[in-house]
């Protein structure tokens, strides 16, 4: 194991004495600073600190991707070009043992920056508040809405029933001679899912519609629910508004007929924005003790005169402290840091320095919108959306996703917490798996390549 | 080299060059051509601020690719509710894409409408800092930075009549509001065309003002008074005002204030901080309100020859200044394209606005942010009618034809104002209105409709109103009235109150000449003085109305109007007599046994 850590601490000597990461370096000193201050965003102090907490984690997350890919490639292609390979190749060091020692260094530099870097970022964002002259509501809200960690709540769509009906409306056509023409089962099932789908989400005028949220664990009944949800309205009025009409509480009580309840409802009637995510607060002892709350809307026909679909329904509360959720958000950049590093070890044993570079920043940009090109595959039309589903859709899936719920930084901006489950699982498939896939095929190379052999 | 090799080099060379000379040559009718076919979006800029033309010139082609990814931030965040960036992104975007007047369009109504409404009502704060957000891009930026496009004075002004003027938002109410706090430190309650001449006059720099000696001296002890008027001139001039407002803000600065009381230094001072606030903060300049006055202005019932001020707390004045001043700056001589057709409506609408809603109440509560009444402003009818005139001459002249629904408009809008002059007791300005009505409309299909005497004409609409409704529309019509006269009396509208009891009195009298006598049980109304009583009682059980406001309404009647009070009180008394005996009878019914079917 020694020898891998001498191979480590070289590699780490040499890649700090690279003009680049000096540079790096020098901008993210210069500019983290200034855009703690500089930054101002909507003009609260929330609005402050999630532009910088958002910028920042970026700008670093970018910045030390670009510095890990350089890095990366040019320690194993410029000792295979320089020959300096030969002073190590002749030790008794296995080949493996280089590469690991490689990636070793590599990640041990990415996480003294990024632990560097990630200390200033959380340190400016914990002093502003200090140093700005903001109202004691404007520090309240981000006390609520910033410095915290909630853990968010989706009731899981009721696959079974959706099956059961799609299944019954299938048979009901086929029994009745009604199957559309010119499609094919696979299709036809594939359109009545949809209208099921829509038809299970939409809320007509008078009707209610419930979710039923269970173990949720606040801590403190003082505290504060958030719900948030997105509504869209058939037919579109034409303000692009619809009254929303919720209640949460206990209702399963009034279910079995009894009118007791240990808690008390909560209602919310106000005037939403269709097509946006939207939030609002109630209290938490809205909870009943064994951790259950139901959560209904009304579509009042006196207020709507259309239906209503509300859609990504969640509930989040308090779980956690920010400054824990604060460096899950850096441990999951270092798990995309370390991807690359491996990425950059291991196509530098076969592939000459800017072509490496080249593949590693490919890849960098495939994970950025991974989540993106699959949804646009899914979009596509019949024959094409064919094609990619088993052509790109399955490379995408090899590659990683560094976007969407794997996108760190809005957890921080919007003070979800990044539960232990997801950074494991990132740890585990990105962090583990794949850079040791990446590596042994590295090492497989590696091990078989003349290195005498002048390359091209 | 060998010969061939060279002479190949030196042959090549000079092909280039000709070719490259020859390619500049067409550089110049490229860019015409370009700029002609209206390809150009994004013209050089001239006079900019460095940092600007930095940002613009150092990307070079990867400014668009910027753009891009900024756009699909903004779109991203906004679809997933997080509006913490989009001010920011929108500075961005405008800051890359600054002569795209689009840009500034989209970013500013993307604030103020959309982003606007995703905030609950209850959050009015939240809202109206978004609606000024919108209006204060395209104000303070867009516009300066393409002075000649239409479409952005367009949208200010729609921002300002649409947003602000209308009553879709749930928080209008609070945005006139917060126009109206703010116009008026500035104006006055009640501004004259001569304060507007002394603002025109105002000095325009801080050292203009202080090289009278005795200003200089009010400023210097202003500043030693408190150090957070030891500032530059914008936030000086800023907290000066505010402190005008708010005392309290600083009782040392404001004993400085009160020293100086009715001396001419402090009027000049706080002349020059008015205009300066006007003009650098709202982008107003008095010169040119000074001509929407003149053109658009108020004017006295008996004497529409002069002009009054426009209200500039209401936000269609500033609608309908926006407006004009792009239809000034940026119109193209010759066309009347589509933009400036939008625009000019925004002016007519405006005027219409302010003569259906531009008395503008602003009613103190203590302890509490004003209250916000919108009144008609009969006051706004004759610039309406010019602007009405003038729309049909427009029409004429460029359409070429007979414009039948603007004449159809037109006349319909004299006749409501025959009625509503009437009903508020201007009968004189009424009378003139039908002869003007009758002058320019008793032709064709109408040749007889306004041949009648005034108040034969008056009256006939009100009996054309009863036939259509029930006995309790009527009712309620009346009741309405009593309530309008409440209101009006309580904001010490006197005469327009008065003006509304007559009303009231008319259609109760015309109703019960027509059906009272005949129907008396089956459509008559209740008494007059039981009505006046009813909407008493509505006008102190409406919480629209703050207490304090009820408070003083009753304690004006007991005190100005012992008759009125006195006749309530014995309404009152009646009331609550006949409930009382309803009551005793239901109950008395209820406690009978009632007989069986069988019997």
């Amino acid at each position: 194991m020694y020898r891998v850590w001498a191979v480590a601490r070289v590699t780490l000597a040499q890649a700090v004495r690279m003009r680049v990461a000096a540079v790096i370096i020098v901008m993210l000193l210069v500019l983290l600073p200034v855009m703690s201050m500089a930054l101002e965003g909507d003009k609260t102090l929330q609005g402050q600190l999630q532009t910088f907490a958002s910028y920042g984690l970026s700008l670093t997350s970018v910045l030390l991707s670009i510095l890990t890919i350089l890095v990366s490639t040019h320690t194993v292609t410029t000792d295979l070009a320089r020959k300096h390979i030969y002073l190590v190749a002749s030790k008794p060091i296995r080949r493996f043992e280089i590469l690991i020692g490689k990636l070793l260094g590599v990640v041990a530099l990415d996480v003294l920056l990024l632990g560097t870097f990630g200390a200033i970022i959380y340190g400016l964002t914990i002093l502003v508040p200090h140093i700005t002259d903001a109202p004691p509501d404007q520090v309240a809200r981000a006390e609520h809405e910033f410095f915290t960690s909630r853990v968010r709540l989706e009731t899981p769509v009721d696959k079974e029933k959706i099956d059961r009906l799609v299944e019954e409306s299938y048979q009901k056509l086929l029994s009745e001679d009604r199957m559309p023409e010119g499609f094919n089962e696979w299709q036809i099932r594939d359109m009545i899912r949809r209208e099921v789908q829509s038809a299970e989400a939409t809320i007509g005028p008078s009707r209610v519609k419930r979710w039923e949220f269970r173990n949720v664990a606040v801590r403190d009944p003082n505290e504060v629910l958030y719900v948030r949800y997105k509504l869209r309205a058939i037919p579109q009025p034409a303000e692009d508004q619809a009254v929303a009409n919720w209640r949460l509480g206990d209702f399963r009580t009034l279910d079995t007929g009894r009118l007791t309840s240990e808690t008390r409802p909560y209602y919310v009637s106000r005037k939403d924005a269709l097509s946006t995510t939207l939030e609002f607060a109630a209290p938490a002892d809205v909870v009943a003790p064994d951790g259950y709350v139901a959560l209904e809307f009304f579509n009042d026909p006196s207020q709507n005169y259309w239906s209503i679909i509300p859609s990504e329904v969640q509930l989040l509360y308090r779980s956690g402290t920010f400054t824990g959720n604060f460096w899950r958000v850096v441990a999951m950049i270092l798990v995309r840091l370390v991807f690359l590093a491996a990425v950059g070890v291991s196509v530098s044993t076969w592939l000459s320095f800017p072509v490496a570079i080249l593949i590693c920043l490919a890849v960098l940009m495939t994970g950025t919108i991974n989540g993106f090109i699959a949804e646009s595959i899914d979009s596509l039309g019949q024959t094409l959306g064919f094609v990619y589903k088993f052509t790109v859709k399955p490379l995408l899936w090899f590659l990683p996703k560094f976007d969407g719920d794997f996108n760190p930084t809005r957890f921080v901006v919007d003070g979800r917490t990044l539960q232990w489950l997801v950074l494991g699982r990132a740890f585990l498939t990105t962090g583990v798996v794949r850079s040791a896939a990446l590596m042994l095929f590295g090492i497989w190379v590696f091990s078989r390549r003349e290195l005498a052999k002048a390359s091209t | 080299m060998r010969l061939r090799d060279a002479i190949i080099t030196v042959v090549s060379l000079i092909a280039a060059i000709a070719l490259l000379t020859a390619a500049s040559t067409r550089l110049g009718p490229i860019q015409q051509a370009r700029a002609e076919m209206g390809l150009v979006v994004n013209e050089p800029l001239e006079n900019a601020p460095p940092s600007l033309a930095f940002a613009t010139v150092a990307m070079g082609a990867f400014r668009g690719l910027v753009v891009e990814i900024l756009w699909m931030r903004a779109d991203r965040l906004k679809e997933e509710g997080l509006f913490f960036d989009a001010r920011q992104l929108a500075e961005w975007i405008t800051i890359l894409q600054p002569r795209f007047a689009a840009v500034w369009d989209f970013h500013a109504w993307n604030m103020a409408y959309n982003i606007s409404v995703a905030v609950p009502a209850e959050q009015w704060q939240e809202r109206w800092k978004w609606v000024r957000n919108g209006y204060e891009l395209i104000r303070d930026k867009g516009i300066p930075m393409n002075p000649r496009s239409i479409i952005l004075y367009r949208s200010l002004a729609w921002i300002f009549q649409h947003k602000m003027g209308h009553v879709n938002d749930d928080c209008h109410r609070h945005y006139k509001r917060e126009l109206a706090l703010a116009m008026r430190p500035l104006l006055g309650e009640s501004p004259t065309n001569q304060d507007f001449e002394a603002l025109i006059g105002a000095p325009g720099e801080l050292s203009e003002v202080v090289a009278d000696a005795a200003v200089a001296q009010f400023v210097a002890d202003l500043k030693a008074a408190d150090k957070m008027f030891d500032v530059g001139v914008a936030d000086l001039v800023t907290r000066y005002i505010e402190l005008r407002q708010d005392p309290a803000k600083s009782a040392s600065a404001f004993a400085v204030i009160d020293r100086y009381r009715g001396a001419a230094a402090l009027a000049k001072f706080d002349l020059f901080a008015r205009a300066y606030t006007l003009k650098n903060v709202w982008k107003l300049d008095p010169a040119f309100m000074h001509e929407m006055n003149n053109l658009y202005g108020r004017t006295q019932i008996d004497d529409p020859n002069e002009h009054l001020p426009l209200n500039w707390e209401h936000p269609d004045s500033h609608a309908i200044y926006w407006a004009c001043l792009g239809l000034k700056v940026a119109s193209k001589p010759g066309t009347y394209s589509i933009d400036e057709k939008n625009t000019d409506r925004i002016v007519f609408h405006g005027l219409a606005e302010l003569y259906r809603h531009g008395n503008l109440i602003l009613y103190p509560v203590p302890g509490q942010l004003p209250t916000v009444f919108l009144r008609p402003d009969l006051q706004m009818f004759d610039s309406c009618d010019k602007a009405w005139r003038q729309r049909i001459a427009k029409y004429e002249l460029l359409e070429k034809g007979n414009p039948k629904a603007v004449r159809g408009g037109h006349r319909n809008f004299l006749e409501n104002a025959i009625h509503d002059f009437y009903r508020a007791g201007h009968r004189r300005k009424a009378a003139e209105i039908y002869a003007e009505l009758r002058r320019d409309y008793s032709e064709g299909e109408h040749s007889g409709d306004y041949s009648m005497p005034l108040v034969t004409f008056v009256r006939a609409r009100i009996i054309e109103e009863l036939d259509r409704i029930s006995d309790r529309d009527a009712t309620e019509m009346i009741i309405m009235s009593f309530r309008e006269a409440y209101f009006r009396y309580a904001v010490h509208q006197d005469d327009i109150a008065l003006g509304h009891e007559a009303w009231a009195k008319e259609v109760y009298e015309l109703y019960q000449k027509k059906y009272g006598s005949v129907e008396q049980y089956r459509v008559g109304l209740p008494t007059l003085e039981l009505m006046r009583y009813l909407a008493f009682r509505d006008f102190m059980a409406d919480e629209f109305y703050p207490d304090y406001h009820k408070r003083n309404l009753w304690a004006r009647i007991k005190v100005e109007r012992p008759d009125l009070f006195e006749k309530l009180q014995a309404e009152e008394a009646e009331y609550i007599r006949k409930q009382q005996e309803q009551a005793a009878e239901d109950q008395q019914g209820a406690s009978q046994p009632t007989p069986s079917a069988g019997g």
